[in-house]
């Protein structure tokens, strides 16, 4: 792929555009994300005041639901997923869908992703039920924010797979994988993978989650990086939200699943034992698969240690060629 | 080192670069200068509130409250302003000290962390604490001249005076932000150039002159981006650091009736939360002092690059050949690159 880019053109550091353009991203996010939920509240209004702390605040979450909810969708796509787009083609390449390694994976590979993401999930619910219990959080407070992501109906079950699952599995797979480890694994390897995992722990701004959440990102960029393709990634992103949402639509059903309490030790345990049996066969698959490609094509994908085409010299941890796998293969999403 | 006008682009590439080049030797300095202050302004923030929490009760029942209690309070308050101005004094100190390292590496030359510290409790120490002691005593005459005003004119109901004060402390703003930019090149010219207090004002404003709304931009840039860095460091560390805060408000919410049993409540969620408001300070001060350096010392070669000092004219046998507009660039009044550090 040619990197055409202002950022490549001048060889400035691959490193350097990582993180200015997660930095900035973040940022822009941030703020922007802020003023659309204030811009709804706005509109919103407020509810009548009964007295009663958590009544107060339920009404006002339920009044807010939709209005944040659409903030949330808008400045995904605003403020997250179209700066990356412009930061791509501007900074490093036309090629967008090929820079963010948007191609496709066998369905096996998807799979493993899935099964790896379902198997993580206990020791995430099992951490953040400790961290709650231990800080004293009231059930009522809980509650009041599950409001957000909890469905009554079928037409309100989708909308919320739209709002909580499939957003923020495209957007943020896009930012933190596709931009910014994709980006940093020039310079780093591997190691951009704790890197950017820690960091998408610390962009959720939730110090309750960030042990679950930095978890969450090392498999993430695990899947992104063995695979080298966002798909994986992204699937195991919507399985985990879409997991939450359909339980706390269950658990309103009135079927017997408990989206809260759910969860003990020792199936957290067991989750993690049985997960890394799948992400070594997960591993095997996707190396696999890239040497049928490096047969097939005549390239030597697999090279240790080769300068980027930038001309810096690769970690010796990097494992394949700087090209994507939908340019072996011609093919994209 | 080359040093040309850079881009935006450019800037930031070249700051990251040189932060990543210096963490290691920038760390240790900052650890061993701002963490004894840092340690001393928890202490005496956790004295304070927890003085402060223990006299709440009286002060909302409007009791006498124990002499006792007022001593350790004002104590406390006397060691808050000693150790503040500590903390302050270091944040001057690392700051010297990192601009000392970014400089040396912008030039081409490297430095260890014990010389940059040399540097940073030096004879330039002393005069970059005049410099900043100067600016913010300017930004207060002029901030507390605009209120002055405003509180007289309040005073004598005289709404004039008022208008008058509002549009002096509008005034006062402007001017504030406007030598804030002028003046932001105050620490690299003082640790690069030793040059003194009063003339660093003259040089920093000499090397913005031309270039101030595009400094004021990337200040802002770099500024936003330097709060949420710490944002995203301090959001969890607060979690830790608050954590009895925490764990005493959400027991209170779960059950109001203890909020009725009596202020004391409230007194001992006060008391949790010095020391907790000390370590997010110094870890904030510390993140501050680690990244403002570095961008400044980037743009401040980009700023003399720009006002030419880095150009030479051609030699007198070779200038009849070539013209003015060929001169090469190369590093000129550069102290590192003059002398070995």
């Amino acid at each position: 792929m040619e990197l055409t880019g202002s950022w490549e053109r001048a060889g400035r550091s691959p490193a350097s555009a990582a993180v200015f353009g997660l930095l900035g991203i973040g940022m822009l996010y941030m703020h922007g994300q802020s003023f659309c939920v204030v811009g709804a509240t706005l509109v919103a209004g407020g509810v009548e005041r009964s007295g009663d702390f958590f009544a107060d605040l339920a009404a006002t979450s339920r009044l807010l639901r939709l209005p944040v909810q659409l903030s949330l969708i808008l400045s995904q796509v605003l403020f997250m997923l179209l700066p990356v787009a412009l930061l791509v083609r501007r900074w490093h390449t036309p090629k967008i869908r090929n820079y963010l390694r948007l191609s496709r994976v066998p369905g096996a590979e998807i799979g493993l992703a899935v099964l790896a993401t379902l198997l993580f999930l206990p020791a995430s619910a099992w951490t953040s039920e400790q961290l709650v219990r231990w800080l004293g959080i009231p059930q009522e407070l809980i509650a009041i924010e599950q409001q957000l992501y909890s469905a009554a109906t079928i037409p309100e079950y989708l909308w919320l797979l739209l709002v909580i699952a499939i957003t923020p599995a495209v957007c943020e797979e896009i930012l933190f994988r596709g931009y910014a480890q994709r980006t940093l694994e020039r310079r780093m390897g591997w190691k951009s993978i704790p890197v950017i995992g820690v960091l998408f722990g610390l962009y959720h701004m939730q110090p309750l989650g960030l042990l679950q959440l930095s978890a969450l990102g090392f498999l993430f960029g695990f899947l992104f990086y063995t695979s080298r393709s966002l798909l994986p990634a992204m699937t195991a992103h919507f399985t985990n939200n879409a997991v939450v949402v359909t339980l706390l639509f269950l658990t309103s059903k009135g079927l017997p699943v408990n989206a809260g309490g759910w969860m003990d030790g020792d199936m957290a345990m067991a989750g993690l034992l049985f997960l890394f049996p799948v992400l070594v066969a997960y591993n095997r698959l996707a190396r696999r698969r890239h040497l049928r490609v490096a047969n097939a094509t005549g390239s030597a994908l697999i090279t240790r240690g080769r300068a980027d085409s930038e001309g810096h010299a690769a970690t010796p941890a990097v494992p394949y060629g700087e090209r994507t796998m939908s340019e072996e293969l011609g093919r994209e999403v | 080192m080359r040093h040309v006008p850079l881009s935006v682009g450019d800037i930031f590439d070249r700051t990251f670069r040189t932060f990543v080049r210096i963490i290691g030797r920038a760390l240790p300095m900052a650890l061993i200068m701002i963490v004894p202050p840092g340690l001393l302004l928890a202490a005496a923030l956790d004295m304070f509130y927890t003085s402060l929490g223990a006299i709440l009760p009286s002060i909302l029942f409007a009791v006498e409250p124990d002499s006792e209690l007022l001593g350790t309070l004002f104590w406390s308050v006397l060691l808050l302003s000693l150790s503040a101005l500590a903390l302050l004094a270091a944040m001057v100190s690392v700051r010297v000290g990192v601009t000392a390292l970014s400089c040396a590496e912008l030039s081409g030359s490297t430095m260890s962390w014990q010389q940059a510290l040399a540097r940073a409790t030096g004879s330039r120490f002393t005069r970059a604490l005049i410099q900043v002691t100067l600016e913010f005593s300017a930004y207060a005459l002029l901030l507390t001249g605009g209120y002055t005003i405003i509180t007289f004119g309040a005073a004598l109901q005289t709404s004039i005076l008022v208008l008058v004060g509002f549009i002096a402390l509008l005034g006062g703003g402007i001017l504030a932000v406007w030598w804030a930019v002028q003046w932001s090149q105050t620490y690299a010219v003082i640790t690069c150039e030793d040059v003194g207090a009063v003339g660093a004002f003259r040089r920093s404003a000499l090397l913005v002159q031309g270039s101030w709304w595009r400094v004021l931009g990337l200040l802002l840039l770099f500024g936003f981006l330097k709060e949420f860095v710490a944002g995203l460091i301090t959001t969890p560390l607060s979690l830790l650091a608050f954590w009895d805060f925490y764990q005493s408000y959400f027991a209170l919410m779960a059950s109001p009736e203890t909020a009725a049993a009596g202020p004391e409540v409230f007194g001992q969620m006060f008391a949790s939360l010095g020391l907790g408001t000390g370590l997010v300070a110094t870890v904030a001060l510390l993140l501050s002092s680690l990244i403002v350096p570095v961008y400044l010392s980037v743009l401040y070669f980009d700023l003399r690059a720009r006002s030419g000092e880095f150009l030479q004219r051609p030699r007198a046998a070779k200038a009849s050949h070539s013209p003015d507009t060929t001169a090469t660039l190369i590093v000129d009044r550069d102290p590192f690159g003059e002398q070995p550090i």
